[in-house]
């Protein structure tokens, strides 16, 4: 019985590796090939000619159509994906801004990381919380990503290496190590980590449509492992903001890189300096004191453009 | 007499007062702004993409009244009768610019595609007939073919745009037109100062008061382009400078660190490992040697005058 299920497996994870529908949907890569005819190193490209129009479902699940000629079919190579993953982007280290002034809790962020992440929408990559720091001042909502800190008690935890930082400061998670012991959520003081406890949302369609594992999305997930905040990172590969920063219609969310010291609004794409953002608004990180250094800062929430929210349940 | 006269001039201009809160005062010559082209199927098409994923949540789907009504001031529906009373020119400002809660659009999105969004909002509105804008005359002769040109003055500290206009093979220098400089950075480019106007020269400069963060060797790209892009055409520049300050940041996983893999652990946890599994290691091997050595020492045969028992 057991052995059954293995070779179903194996059979499964064969034509994963072949399905042609599987690579149209990685529309990113498709993007480059079709535009650079450029057959970068991990990938193998097979050209097919017609004059005729394709459907194509693009990564941000817009559905296109381009002309067939210009469709390379781009394969995937799982090692190479794992690979660039744990490398990630030289010279770089992202950091997010959240002007917490601005946020009105419409979710549009949470909306666009759980259809990213093939979420379940109870399971939360960013959320946006009610805080009130005491009795007499007014609450205020707070996005709450993975502060991919510096010094990630998550990832000194991890037994089997699944959990690591990338030199451009992402902590991300490989679900092919990971072994569900859940050390990393016990260890991470911002409670950031999700657990897979049943079959992922979009089970239904990884069975229909078998895609490779991208580290750099953790798609497809996977049950009985962890999933966190990417910071979007196959979208900052290809030069775009993470889904959250572009999602939101408020302004709240900046994005960039410290090394450049420019961060670039994801709502009115406004590119501003980040040490005088930091500087002239009091911005700050979650929870100095414990030495995590967190790579996400907040702004405090002064000078509010929207209403207040109502109180949360632990202040009467 | 006077006083009633008094407390109807206080209501009028509490009135005003509210309204003028309410109302969202566009420049006039904002206002009296036009398309260069005529709305077209396709500009409602791409509009409509745009509306969908930057406007739609606020502002709702046009039609439908599902705006979010619990901001002030309100968002309104696009395809409602107030909204569209409002010029292309005011429109066009409007998302330009945004104020409280409406986000400014002008970075985010290109002059066309707001002009496509004013398409699509337009498109609800049976009775609104579009009027184009008449070419507009330009101080410099027709036919004229403008070019920037960038450089960096070493003494000075600063970048010289400098704009030069050829006509029928003949080369001058242009003045009067706002030009402006940005650097590229990864997400978008950042703006240095604010736009210039050029002078007579046709020059115009940008001083550097802080250094420009670059790449590994100091390498900046610089973007300078010509603000009135409607006037004068997308005259834009591109050019890559090494006046930037060097990054020679360290990878963020480079140091040592519990965190960090097994390669980059901190020295005094690979030796202290590896010295308590060596240590371990050596007594489990003494012990035996030692039980080795007494096993051997029972082996022996003891001389009689050394027998205890």
């Amino acid at each position: 019985m057991s052995s059954d299920g293995i070779k179903k497996n194996e059979l499964d994870k064969q034509q994963g590796k072949n399905s042609r529908r599987d690579f149209m949907r990685k529309l990113g890569l498709l993007g480059v090939a079709a535009t650079t005819g450029a057959a970068t190193t991990g990938f193998k490209s097979e050209e097919s000619s017609s004059s005729e129009y394709v459907k194509v479902l693009t990564s941000d699940n817009k559905l296109v159509e381009i002309p067939k000629s210009q469709v390379k079919e781009v394969k995937l190579d799982t090692d190479a994906l794992q690979t660039r993953g744990r490398i990630g982007i030289e010279g770089k280290r992202w950091v997010m801004v959240i002007d917490l002034a601005k946020c009105r809790n419409a979710r549009e962020c949470v909306k666009g990381c759980q259809e990213h992440h093939h979420l379940h929408p109870y399971q939360y990559h960013i959320n946006t919380l009610v805080m009130q720091d005491n009795p007499q001042s007014a609450p205020y909502n707070m996005p709450k990503p993975c502060m991919h800190c510096d010094n990630p008690p998550c990832v000194s935890v991890c037994p089997v290496d699944a959990t690591f930082k990338r030199q451009d400061g992402v902590v991300l998670i490989d679900n092919e190590r990971c072994i569900g012991c859940r050390f990393c959520m016990a260890a991470c003081p911002y409670s950031v980590r999700v657990f897979n406890w049943e079959e992922p949302f979009q089970a239904q369609l990884y069975k229909e449509e078998p895609m490779e594992y991208d580290v750099e999305m953790n798609v497809p997930q996977k049950k009985g492992t962890v999933s966190k905040c990417l910071f979007s990172a196959d979208c900052l590969r290809d030069g775009e903001l993470p889904t959250c920063v572009r999602a939101c219609p408020n302004e709240v969310f900046y994005f960039g890189d410290q090394n450049e010291d420019a961060v670039t609004n994801g709502t009115t794409r406004e590119t501003v300096v980040l040490s005088d953002l930091l500087e002239k608004n009091a911005g700050y990180r979650l929870m100095e004191e414990l030495g995590t250094k967190p790579r996400v800062y907040y702004l405090p929430p002064k000078d509010r453009v929207f209403e207040a929210p109502e109180k949360p349940d632990n202040h009467h | 007499m006077n006083k009633y006269y008094l407390i109807v001039v206080v209501c009028v201009c509490a009135v005003l007062n509210v309204t003028a809160q309410n109302t969202w005062v566009v420049p006039q010559d904002q206002k009296e702004k036009l398309s260069m082209v005529e709305f077209t199927e396709s500009m409602q098409k791409s509009g409509a993409d745009v509306f969908a994923g930057k406007c739609t949540a606020c502002h709702g789907t046009p039609g439908k009244g599902n705006f979010n009504a619990l901001l002030n001031p309100s968002p309104d529906d696009p395809a409602s009768e107030k909204f569209q009373l409002n010029t292309d020119g005011e429109l066009f400002y409007k998302i330009s610019e945004g104020r409280v809660t409406m986000p400014s659009f002008k970075s985010a999105l290109s002059k066309a595609d707001i002009w496509n969004v004013i398409a699509y909002v337009r498109s609800f509105n049976t009775t609104y007939v579009q009027e184009t804008a008449e070419k507009i005359e330009s101080n410099i002769p027709e036919g004229t073919v403008l070019s920037l040109n960038l450089d960096y003055e070493e003494e000075k500290k600063a970048l010289k745009l400098k704009l030069t206009g050829t006509l029928n093979g003949e080369e001058s220098v242009v003045g009067g037109v706002e030009v402006t400089l940005a650097v590229e950075r990864y997400f978008g480019n950042l703006k240095i100062g604010e736009g210039k106007t050029t002078n007579k020269s046709g020059l115009a400069y940008f001083i550097l008061n802080d250094e420009i963060p670059g790449d590994s060797i100091g390498n900046v790209k610089l973007i300078a382009q010509v603000v009135e892009t409607e006037l004068y055409g997308d005259i834009k520049t591109e050019k890559t400078l090494q006046i930037g300050a060097v990054n020679n940041k360290p990878a963020l996983n480079a140091e040592r660190a519990m965190w960090n893999t097994v390669k980059k652990a901190p020295l005094w946890i690979i030796f202290g490992y590896t010295g308590s599994v060596l240590a371990v290691w050596f007594f489990i091997f003494y012990v035996l040697f030692v039980v080795k050595k007494i096993y051997a020492l029972g082996k022996e045969d003891i001389p009689e005058d050394q027998k205890v028992i």
